[in-house]
């Protein structure tokens, strides 16, 4: 099964990057590839669970949808500790990891990696 | 020369990557994806040509254009769907850049 791995860099609700890329990785997933996300900068609110926006879809809710079709989700723990955002905040099935562990072994073993940024 | 699908997310008024591109692109089969407000492109013919000086395909994602409602200024752009955008990623180009 091919990868598709997705960096992401934007925040949700910062503008529409991080539905851009929850839109990609849905249709990869219905197509059968696997997919990964890594979170950087920003993006780590990905995983901050209780999500609960009042207008803007709730990233956090599709992303724990994806997860049980096998969704791998990591975010940069150092951009979250400069964010205050604690292990055990993110949503159950994400990971708090590392650029280089986490995001080089996706790299690797991607086989298309996506950058959402600005 | 591997194959490249170009991606970008920003206005033609802020985008500034189109000397990357061409360069990038020159001598493979490239194409370019273009997301949220990069589709203003295809509202405006001479922007969207510039475009389409560098890379062979353009295309824009359907429901960014659709939010927008925009004139189509380039009949040449192929407006997509996420599925499709997937299937370019993922075989139709070998390598995608984002720009």
């Amino acid at each position: 099964m091919k990868t598709m791995v997705i960096q992401v860099r934007s925040g949700t609700m910062m503008n529409m990057d991080t539905n851009v890329a929850v839109k990609l990785a849905q249709a990869a997933l219905e197509k059968g590839y696997g997919v990964r996300v890594f979170g950087y900068g920003e993006a780590v609110t990905l995983v901050k669970n209780g999500q609960d926006p009042k207008r803007f879809p709730n990233v956090g809710k599709e992303t724990k949808e994806m997860l049980e079709k096998g969704l791998e989700v990591v975010v940069c723990e150092t951009c979250c500790k400069a964010r205050g955002i604690a292990r055990g905040e993110e949503i159950e099935g994400t990971k708090i990891g590392s650029l280089t562990n986490d995001m080089s072994r996706f790299v690797a073993e991607g086989d298309r990696m996506v950058t959402i940024a600005r | 020369m591997k194959s490249k699908l170009f991606m970008t997310l920003k206005s033609p008024h802020e985008f500034n990557g189109l000397e990357l591109v061409r360069e990038a692109a020159k001598g493979s089969k490239s194409g370019m994806v273009l997301f949220e407000d990069a589709v203003i492109f295809a509202a405006n013919a001479k922007m969207g040509r510039e475009l389409l000086s560098v890379v062979q395909d353009v295309y824009i994602m359907r429901d960014d254009w659709e939010a927008r409602g925009l004139p189509l200024a380039m009949p040449e752009f192929k407006v997509i769907d996420y599925p499709e955008a997937v299937e370019l990623i993922m075989e139709t180009y070998e390598q995608t850049i984002t720009v």
